[in-house]
This record gives C-alpha cells, structure tokens and sequence, in this order.
C-alpha cells in the first residue's frame, strides 16, 4: 500500500542506520589511514636517523662507535625496538640490541616495495609495522629497516570505533523506538485532516476545517477543501430550493384537484356548475408548467433545434408584444420600443420566446403606469445587443444571482400564471443562440442584456437550418 | 366555529372555505400574508389555516408575530413543504398542526375539528345536556334517541354552545365564533338562528335548554337557574 507513514518509517529504519553506519565507517577509515600514516612517517623518520648515523660513522670504519652511538639513541627510546642496516649484498651492518638477541641468521621481514609500509608481527608475536628504506651512494648502498609495535595505535583506533559503534546502537534503537512515535506525532495534522475530510459528507457540507492549526504545508489544501465544501454547499442549497420549489409548484395544482373532487364527491348536491371549468383550468395550468418544463430540460441537454434566418427585429418585438398589450393596458403599462439594429441573424421561435418571457415579466411585476424599453443596437463587431428595461423596486442587488434560477422567484408567492422558470428559459435559449443575457440594476430599474454575437461566429455549417445545438 | 384562510392560491383558497362552510365553519379568507396577519389579529378564530408561501409576509413571519403578541389562536400550516426540517421549522416557530399538500379534505376537516375543541378545552366527543346528546365527530343531535337534523349554521350555533356548555355566551362571541365576515354584524342573525335552534330542539321533545340571560346573552344548560 502507497501509505507515506509506512515510506517514511521504512526509510527512517532502513536508510537512516544505514547511511549512519557508512558515515561512521567512513570516518572511522579516514582516521585510521591517518593514524597509519602518521605512524608510517615516525618509522622513516626513525630510517633517517639510523642512515645518518649509518653515514657519518662509514667515513671512519669505526663499528664500535657506531654502535655506541646507536645504543645511546635507543637509551633515549629516539630509535624503534626493531631496526635493521643491510648491505646491497644483504649482508647485515647494524642491528638493534632486540634484534641482535634473536638466534643467528635472523632478519627481519621486508615489505614488499621499498619505502611502503605493511604490517607485520614482531619477533615476540606482537603487531607491528615495518618499513624499508634504501639509503647510501651508488657505490655504497644500504637498506634501513625499521618495525615498531603498533599495539597502541589499534589501541587508538579501538577507542575511537568504540564511540562510533556505541552512536550506531542507541540510532538503530532511537529510530526503532522513538521513530514510529515521533513520525506519529509529526504526521498528527495529517491525520487530523484525514478525519476531518472523513467526516464530511452530504449532511455536514457547513463544516469547515479549520486550517489555523495545520502547519503551513498543509494550509493550502485546508483553504481549497473548504473553498470546494462551500461551493458544493452552495450547489446543494441552490438544488434543494429548486426541488422544494419545483414541489411547490406541482403540489399546489395537485391540491386544488384534489381539493375539488373531494368536496364534489362529499356533498355532490351541492356541486357547482363551474367545478368542470376549475378542473379544466388546473389542467391547462399543469400542461402549460409540463411544456415550459420539458422546454427548458430540452435546451439544458442541448436537443433544441435552431433555424437562424434573418428577422426584422423590429416585427419580432412587435409581435411578441401582442398577446400581452392588453394586460400591459390593464395596468397603464406604455411599451417604449427604439429599435436599432435592423434585421439579426437568429432564430425567431427561440428569440421569440426569449422577447416573450422578458416582457411578460415585465409586464406583470413592473409597478403600473411605468414605463417598458424596448431597444436594440449593433455593436462595432457586428453583434447584436437587445435591452429589455422595465421598472423593478422590489428587487435587490442580491437577488440578481438568483435571475435564472429555475422556479426562483422574488418572494414566495404562487399567486400569479408564472412558473418562475422564464428567465432559466431565456439563459438557455440565449446559449442556444450563442449568445447570453445579463441582469443588471440601475436606478430601481430591471436590465436585461442580450448579446448576440455576428453572424460570422456562428459556422457555415452550423448556419444551415434545421440542425441541432 | 370560525376559521380563517390565509391561502395565496385562489381555487385552493376557494376551496377549503367552501369545504368547511359546507362542514358547518364560518370562514374568512386572505390571500396574502399582510390580509391574513390583519384578520387573525382583528377577529377571534377558533383555528387559522395558515399557507407558508405567501406574498408580502411569509406564514412563518405571521406565526411568529402572532405568538410574540399573545395570540393563541390554534393555527394548521397548509404547506408543500414536507421535508423534516420544514415540519420542524412550522411547529417550532408555534404552530399547532401540519398539513402537506395535496391533502385529504376529511383530514383537513379532522385536524381542524380536533384544534377547534381543543381552544375549549374538551377532550370528549360527546356531550350530554339535559337529555340532549350532542356528537361533535358524527355531528349528531338526539334527543332519547331521536335524531334531530339540523343545517350547518345551526349545527355549528349548537356545537359552539356545547362547548361552552354553562357558560352566557354574548351575541358578539356568537356572531364572532359562528358567521363570518360576510355577514352584517348589525342584522337580527343571532337571534333568528338561536330561535331556530330552540324550536327544532323543542319539537324533538328536548326540555328547554337555551336560556336568555337579559343583556347578557345566551346559556345552554339542563335548567334555568
């Protein structure tokens, strides 16, 4: 399992000891080549005296002399125990009183390149080092020989590897003991945010984490999951209002039939004649809400057909005005209609439709004896801009956002012929179009904004009639 | 009894007064949330049929200020709303029942029977007086075991002086309880109904049972004390 606990415990136990063991073997190694040489270069200083000394006494030929001195250096532990002085012909010239007490014919043995020491064991078995050195004229060469015990330098170097060796125990132990704690403690916000993710589900989207006591690496995902749990709330607020208003909407026809055949069938004497026309009218009413219902599912999923042609935009606004000029008459409403832009590009049914539910709203909602604008313009890249402007003092800023929302509707009145998906239809048939809408406020005033871009957005081919969006 | 209907709907509207004027209420309608409000705090209901969705003032909002000012009228939210939280949201805020629609009209008629007793505090359904048996759930009149028919109005001027039974009920608290709005408070109604009322009931063989108490008002009880 690609768990980050288990890497991190696996390299904690594995790599860690590891790479500290070559660390401390390293070191100990570098120390030990320096000791080694250290030592090495004491026994060719101890070659270069015993060949001075070599040197000065041959001019003289005085053996006993030599070796006065050489006792009286030894004395002075100036010389190694074991030191030897060969001829070429390995005849020996000079040794040292140790040496000279082991049977006759002894020598001591050499390394095997000239000036490179090696280790060997002394004559009474203790280690030594030894080294050899070749001094003298051409005509007159000897080699010195030189071994001395190397007891206390392993005796160094054991010391030394006994704290290195100590400091590798108590790390493997640390890392085994403290380590899985200590990656516990330091993985903690981790797992804590772990559980708190765990926890949320569709029922608790308002918790948030709270990323102050987080470490700074781990801030960043706190901020984007409660980022996300807020638009998911959101998401999830905005779909139960459409569903509890969507319920609303088929409930209360649902309960003026019902309400109806029940009180026919309880006193059937006194059923009224107009019952018939009740039952009729809920019906139609349902019908109407099933059609603009499957009207909008059809534009969301993309199944509308679009015919672009060219309109007069100007006969379009007018006839889409018709059917509501008497209830705009009723309510002292005056159509202001400055139409600029000529003829468009577009489809009529839909933007029909599109004209028809922004005026009916306007219509119904605007305070009586306002005014309703009506105007289009073309912009510099040849699109299409069409405002809707109608008196609005009831809305607010705020409920701006909720303009296409399905079944929204300002206040929660039922009591008009609106489905309170006008505006959802005209945003999808807007993008049918390839355009989009905009609701602004300005001055108590409702501004619907459509654009339309120019006919060279929309493809050759897509500019063919009867096609699907 | 006299019920109020605050409904934003015309037909449903519509049709639960028509449905509880034929179960024998008086019934006034509102259609929206500030009519409604105005209503239950100027006449003395014995239930309110509250909607939740209205225009100008939610039915939660009248609920609450209704309770806030010491209305105890017992009030049934009519709602679409049926989720859990919504039930809980109605009752919490001082509703005494919740409806989801569509509805069962004999269900709207039981819960608003059962809330109408409950203002006068009874918990039986049957009242005895006098030889007079009164079934407030079959809505039946008998004397010894005739039964008396009566019309809804005079069905409901009986029902609501049995459950005031000994108690002097003025004209006003008639005129309020048993018509509504429609009718004008300056007419002879009370009087005629209750005239009505004592006749059949006589002629049923009853004992007299409604006594006038002069400038008072009316008492229903087994002897005039």
């Amino acid at each position: 399992m690609n768990s980050l606990r288990r890497q991190l415990t696996f390299f904690l136990l594995a790599y860690g000891p590891g790479l500290l063991l070559a660390g401390f073997l390293c070191m100990y190694f570098l120390v030990r080549k320096d000791l080694y040489e250290q030592f090495d270069e004491s026994l060719r200083t101890h070659a270069q005296v015993i060949a001075e000394e070599i040197e000065e006494a041959i001019p003289d030929q005085d053996q006993a002399i030599l070796e006065e001195e050489m006792a009286e250096l030894e004395a002075y532990s100036l010389l190694p125990p074991y030191y030897e002085v060969t001829s070429s012909g390995g005849q020996r010239i000079l040794a040292s009183r140790l040496l000279e007490m082991e049977p006759a014919g002894f020598h001591l043995s050499r390394p095997l390149q000239l000036d490179e020491a090696s280790s060997v064991d002394c004559p009474d078995g203790q280690p030594g080092r030894v080294l050899t050195v070749s001094y003298g004229s051409t005509a007159n060469p000897f080699l010195v020989t030189v071994l001395d015990y190397r007891t206390a330098l392993d005796s160094d170097l054991k010391r030394i590897l006994f704290p290195i060796g100590l400091a590798g125990v108590l790390f493997v132990a640390f890392a085994l003991v403290v380590g899985p704690w200590l990656l516990n403690r330091m993985l903690s916000p981790l797992n804590l945010l772990n559980k708190q993710i765990l926890e949320i589900d569709a029922q608790s989207l308002e918790v948030r984490i709270p990323g102050g006591s987080l470490p700074v690496e781990l801030r960043p995902v706190a901020e984007r999951i409660n980022g996300l749990l807020e638009r998911l709330a959101d998401s999830f607020e905005k779909e139960r209002r459409i569903n509890a208003n969507l319920a609303h909407e088929i409930r209360t026809p649902l309960a003026e039939l019902k309400l109806l055949a029940e009180t026919a069938l309880k006193w059937p004497e006194s059923r009224d004649p107009e019952t018939d026309a009740e039952y009729l009218a809920i019906i139609r009413h349902l019908e109407t809400m099933i059609n603009r219902m499957l009207e909008l599912a059809r534009s969301e999923e993309g199944s509308l057909e679009v015919h672009m042609e060219l309109i007069d935009l100007d006969s379009l606004v007018r006839q889409s005005w018709k059917p509501l000029a008497k209830r705009a008459a009723s309510r002292s409403l005056a159509p202001d209609i400055e139409l600029g832009a000529g003829e468009v590009y577009s489809d009529p049914v839909l933007l029909g439709k599109i004209l028809l539910n922004l005026l009916e709203n306007a219509v119904d909602y605007s305070p009586a004896g306002s005014k309703i604008n009506t105007s289009s313009e073309r912009n510099s890249d040849g699109g299409v801009l069409i405002r809707v402007r109608n008196a609005a003092p009831s809305l607010s800023p705020e409920d701006l956002q909720h303009l296409g929302e399905r079944y929204w509707r300002k206040g929660s009145a039922r009591e008009d012929r609106h489905l309170g998906i006008g505006t959802s239809i005209v945003r999808a048939y807007c993008a049918a179009l390839g355009g989009n809408v905009a609701f602004t406020l300005s001055e108590g005033d409702l501004i619907a904004e459509l654009q339309f871009p120019p006919r060279s957005w929309r493809s050759e081919s897509q500019e063919e009639s009867s096609k699907q969006v | 009894m006299r019920v109020l209907v605050v409904e934003d709907s015309v037909r449903l509207r519509e049709g639960v007064a028509g449905a509880l004027r034929k179960a024998g209420y008086a019934v006034d309608t509102a259609a929206d949330g500030e009519e409604g409000h105005w209503a239950a705090q100027s006449n003395a209901y014995d239930a309110i049929i509250l909607d939740i969705m209205l225009p100008g003032m939610d039915g939660l909002e009248i609920l609450g200020h209704l309770r806030q000012k010491g209305n105890t009228t017992p009030i049934l939210l009519l709602t679409a709303r049926d989720t859990v939280p919504d039930r809980v949201k109605g009752l919490r805020a001082g509703a005494d029942d919740y409806l989801v629609k569509p509805f069962a009209l004999d269900e709207l008629l039981a819960r608003i029977e059962v809330l109408c007793r409950r203002v006068y505090g009874l918990v039986e359904n049957c009242v005895s007086v006098g030889g007079l048996e009164i079934d407030f759930s079959r809505r039946r009149a008998s004397v010894e075991g005739r039964e008396i028919t009566l019309p809804a109005r005079e069905w409901a001027l009986l029902e609501y002086f049995a459950r005031r039974q000994g108690q002097v009920v003025t004209r006003t608290e008639i005129e309020e309880h048993i018509y509504d709005s429609r009718v004008d408070p300056m007419s002879n109604v009370v009087d005629a109904a209750v005239y009505a009322l004592r006749r059949k009931l006589a002629a049923a063989g009853a004992p007299p049972l409604i006594h006038t108490r002069r400038g008072l008002g009316y008492v229903l009880e087994a002897s005039d004390s």
